[in-house]
């Protein structure tokens, strides 16, 4: 098959696959940003690392590796949330 | 006049990554560089691009425009604020490739001119040069005639 090869100033920023593209991005920043957000709620109402953890999909140590720092300076009192 | 540069360039960076962290983003990418830059309307690029009628708040927009656009696409609402209010990432943000090939361009074009260090400039014309990405989609998306921009920018070396 024959694939013509543009060079990137012959495309866009905007429209057809570049926006395709950007979304992807943009709904990765949105991701992270709900996640962090999210959990951080969670755990204020008082679930557990496990609990968070199910809801997200991954696994406890996941999930307690990527936010405990961050929740720790939230001022959340994380004792006993290891069920 | 270099350890002037330096000392500019470490401020910019320091600011840079300031921003990234503000929007909880991973990485310092080119966007927060162009928002450093413009945050200092003192300097040579950001009073350059002040003329030029982009203040920080200008860029922010564009950016912001960019961000919802882009989930438009996809078919997202945007999400309020408020819901994604969280604290602070305590990890420092690492660099993105967007900020890694602005820097790259940015060194090409001081190495341009002899014994001449990298300058704010070169960081802002380098960030403009990037055909692709969070940067250009804004730029087009608010209406901004890059190339126009870029010559008036060159033009205030």
């Amino acid at each position: 098959m024959y694939v013509a090869y543009m060079h990137t100033s012959d495309i866009a920023p905007v429209g057809g696959p570049a926006d395709d593209l950007a979304a992807a991005v943009a709904l990765r920043k949105l991701a992270d940003r709900l996640e962090d957000a999210a959990v951080e709620a969670a755990m204020r109402q008082g679930w557990t690392w496990t609990q968070v953890a199910q809801a997200l999909g991954v696994t406890r140590q996941a999930v307690h590796r990527k936010h405990i720092q961050r929740l720790a300076d939230s001022g959340i009192d994380l004792r006993r949330r290891n069920g | 006049m270099a350890e002037s540069n330096m000392t500019n360039l470490r401020t910019l960076i320091a600011i840079a990554v300031e921003e990234a962290t503000k929007l909880r983003a991973h990485d310092v990418e080119a966007e927060h560089l162009l928002l450093a830059l413009s945050s200092r309307p003192t300097t040579v690029a950001g009073s350059a691009l002040a003329k030029q009628g982009f203040s920080y708040e200008v860029i922010q927009s564009a950016l912001n425009e960019e961000q919802l656009s882009s989930l438009r696409a996809a078919g997202v609402e945007p999400v309020p604020e408020v819901r994604l209010a969280s604290t602070r990432r305590r990890r420092r943000p690492g660099w993105g490739a967007s900020a890694k090939e602005s820097l790259r361009s940015a060194s090409q074009l001081g190495k341009k001119f002899k014994h001449r260090k990298m300058e704010e400039l070169d960081l802002l014309l380098g960030i403009l040069h990037a055909e692709l990405g969070t940067v250009p989609r804004a730029l087009t998306i608010a209406g901004i005639d890059k190339p126009t921009l870029i010559r008036a920018l060159e033009s205030s070396r």
